[in-house]
């Protein structure tokens, strides 16, 4: 099995499913094409032997039939009683030979001399004398006259300008090897255009995974591919992809579930757990532990954002007014930003209205996490001002301490604080901010300069529907 | 001033129900929707807590039933679930407040005042915060027990305060309650009706601090020390 692998990985080191069908095709049509020829060829070689033989027979007995002996023994031939070899004079050598070896008789052509050479024995032998030029297709044949016994020696000049049709024969199979060759290449064409046929839905197939593993949308019904079109034979491959797809899917979601579960299922205990301690008498140790409940809440938030965040909609058409979301941010966070001591304000928004496209609880997430953000790593008395530019852009600047050059592309990063001690939150509001910003086709930058506060400037695409009615 | 509790976990029903009796009310605890429904039936509540995930099914269910009959109910919805998406479904259907879990319990004694103060509701005509006490009937205004003078726009002023303690109220609100269509106003009209309230309460030793939230609107809390 894997040498049988091997091999083929060796003989079709390529990996076009079409030049691997080409391949083992010409090897096959390349190896029907040699056994048609060897064959043939066989056949030929057995067939000339055998008019050979039976044209040598007829000839040496027409030559016997000539032969005659004298009283003293003298041999002498009566070429009238051998048509055969008369008529084929020139392509027919003979010689009569005795038991000695010594030429009783023998024709004028001096390809004769070379039948001395032939072995006598008891029988009829065939042999080709090929040592030298003209070639010669033998027999050598004992016979009995009067009482003693002679041998007859026939020769056939293959090369004689009378035979041809061995010639023919040859080159007939040479022949057939450039047609069979022709035929191999014609074949292969042919395939070539079958392949490309059958394997079209291969790479429409192929588009079709494509395009699924790319699509965007939130429907995973998009993704699966539609088998109605594809032929029977690649059915079963979408059917495993769809399949797999859908595993793969089921387990997404059950993680993206795990996450909003887990945040859902620990606020309750959150809640028995803070009322309990808001129970106790007020003390320091009350104070310290509501405070470590309140960091845990906040986590439990984020984690619950961030979970959320996976299911993000982007929607083309939506319309967010950036100067209401801003108002509705501070409403909310103000008491939290006096009880901490910070000046949280509104700074002005642009003489008309702007509308931004974006989902109204999308830009509150925004703006809000940016604004938790300033309250959270800034200390009391600091001045907090968001404000929306002309163009849309929301800005949120506090005069705090700054944020290092180093910690600049840092801030962003999930689960990133500049002080693992820093216990305000998980680290995930300005992470959660970049991925809604960025989703939507926005930006957002970071101006800072150390002890003179920090400026996040977000900027959002404008609303395809400026007027739209606000929600 | 009784008020329906739905909430399915024991512990924090429990605690929930201790920690609002400490602050003077009577509570009627339900753990599933049809007890819930079987208490409305019988009792008069001046509020509900309610919780959305619930064994037998979803609180907004409730919440849209009590709707549908027209009741006045204020309803404050408590939940495990605090998306923004989940909360405006919450409000549209008509729940007057929304918390997220976990939360303080000054936070929820805050709103539930809060729905309670509102005009027509029970609250509505005595408002109170720390040591200042404004009757909505006689207009009179007083600070730990003391009668306090305060011209009506004042008065008006610190009314629309008092009803949303603790929360932001918009300057645009307090714009439309405070002048009349007519009222010629200037650009600061309402800063200063703040500024002269914020200098008669401090005159007065008030423990609340009247906040500005610039561009924004302003809030009134009580200051350190004061409940």
């Amino acid at each position: 099995m894997t040498r049988g692998r091997l091999l083929s990985e060796r003989l079709l080191p390529g990996r076009s499913l079409l030049a691997r069908v080409l391949s083992l095709h010409a090897l096959g049509i390349a190896a029907c094409a040699l056994l048609t020829l060897g064959s043939a060829n066989a056949l030929l070689q057995y067939r000339t032997r055998t008019i050979t033989r039976n044209m040598l027979l007829e000839q040496s007995a027409g030559i016997i039939g000539g032969i005659s002996a004298a009283p003293d023994g003298h041999l002498s031939i009566d070429y009238a009683q051998t048509p055969l070899a008369q008529r084929v004079s020139g392509v027919f050598v003979f010689a009569v030979l005795n038991g000695d070896g010594d030429i009783l008789l023998r024709s004028a052509d001096p390809a004769a001399s070379r039948l001395v050479h032939l072995n006598r024995i008891a029988h009829v032998r065939f042999l080709t004398l090929s040592r030298s030029q003209p070639v010669l297709s033998t027999i050598i044949r004992p016979f009995r006259l009067g009482a003693h016994v002679y041998w007859l020696a026939v020769g056939w000049n293959l090369s004689a300008p009378g035979v041809v049709f061995d010639n023919i024969l040859r080159n007939f199979l040479w022949y057939s090897a450039a047609v069979a060759l022709l035929v191999l290449l014609a074949v292969l064409a042919i395939d070539l255009v079958i392949m490309r046929g059958v394997l079209a839905p291969l790479s429409h197939l192929a588009e079709l995974v494509r395009r699924s593993a790319s699509a965007t949308g939130d429907d995973d019904r998009d993704r699966r591919l539609q088998t109605e079109a594809l032929p029977s034979e690649v059915v079963p491959l979408a059917a495993a992809y769809n399949d797999a797809l859908d595993r793969v899917e089921a387990a997404y979601q059950l993680q993206r579930a795990f996450a909003a579960d887990a945040a859902h299922e620990l606020r309750t205990p959150l809640a028995v757990l803070r009322a309990r301690l808001e129970m106790l008498p007020p003390d320091a140790a009350r104070r310290v532990l509501l405070d470590d409940v309140s960091v845990m809440t906040r986590i439990v938030a984020q984690l619950l954002e961030i979970a959320s965040l996976e299911q993000l909609v982007v929607d083309a058409s939506a319309s967010a007014d950036p100067v209401a979301a801003c108002n509705a941010v501070i409403e909310a966070l103000a008491p939290m930003a006096i009880a901490g001591g910070r000046d949280l304000g509104f700074a002005g928004g642009p003489p008309s209205p702007v509308r931004l496209r974006i989902r109204d609880q999308e830009l509150f997430q925004v703006v809000r996490n940016l604004v938790e953000n300033a309250i959270n790593h800034t200390g009391p008395g600091t001045t907090i001002d968001v404000s929306v530019e002309d163009d849309g852009a929301i800005v949120v600047r506090d005069d705090g301490p700054g944020i290092p050059e180093q910690w600049r592309k840092k801030v962003f990063e999930r689960f990133w604080r500049k002080d693992r001690r820093d216990r305000s939150g998980a680290g995930l509001g300005l992470a959660i901010v970049q991925r809604i910003v960025l989703s939507h086709g926005g930006r957002i930058e970071l101006d800072s300069a150390e002890g003179e506060g920090a400026r996040f400037r977000v900027r959002l695409p404008a609303a395809t529907q400026p007027h739209a009615a606000p929600v | 001033m009784r008020l329906l509790l739905v909430e399915d976990n024991a512990e924090l029903a429990v605690l929930l129900t201790t920690q609002l009796q400490g602050a003077s009310f009577s509570v009627d605890h339900a753990g599933t929707l049809g007890d819930a429904d079987a208490l409305l039936l019988s009792r008069d509540y001046v509020a509900v807590i309610l919780d959305l995930g619930l064994p037998d099914g979803n609180g907004l269910d409730l919440l849209r039933r009590l709707r549908a009959a027209r009741r006045p109910l204020p309803v404050l919805v408590l939940t495990a679930r605090g998306s923004v998406s989940e909360r405006v479904q919450g409000l549209d259907l008509g729940a007057d407040d929304y918390l997220a879990k976990p939360f303080a319990f000054e936070e929820l004694k805050a709103r539930l005042t809060a729905l309670l103060r509102r005009p027509g509701a029970l609250l509505g005509q005595s408002l109170s915060l720390a040591d200042v006490a404004l009757d909505t009937v006689s207009r009179e205004t007083r600070i730990g027990g003391q009668s306090l003078n305060l011209p009506q726009r004042e008065t008006q002023l610190l009314e629309l305060l008092l009803r949303r303690a603790d929360r932001v109220v918009p300057k645009s609100i307090v714009e439309d309650q405070l002048f009349g269509a007519d009222d010629e106003l200037g650009s600061n009209a309402v800063e200063v009706y703040v500024h002269r309230l914020r200098k008669r309460l401090e005159q007065h030793g008030a423990s609340v601090a009247i906040h500005t939230i610039r561009g924004v609107g302003y809030l009134i809390t009580a200051t350190e020390g004061a409940g």
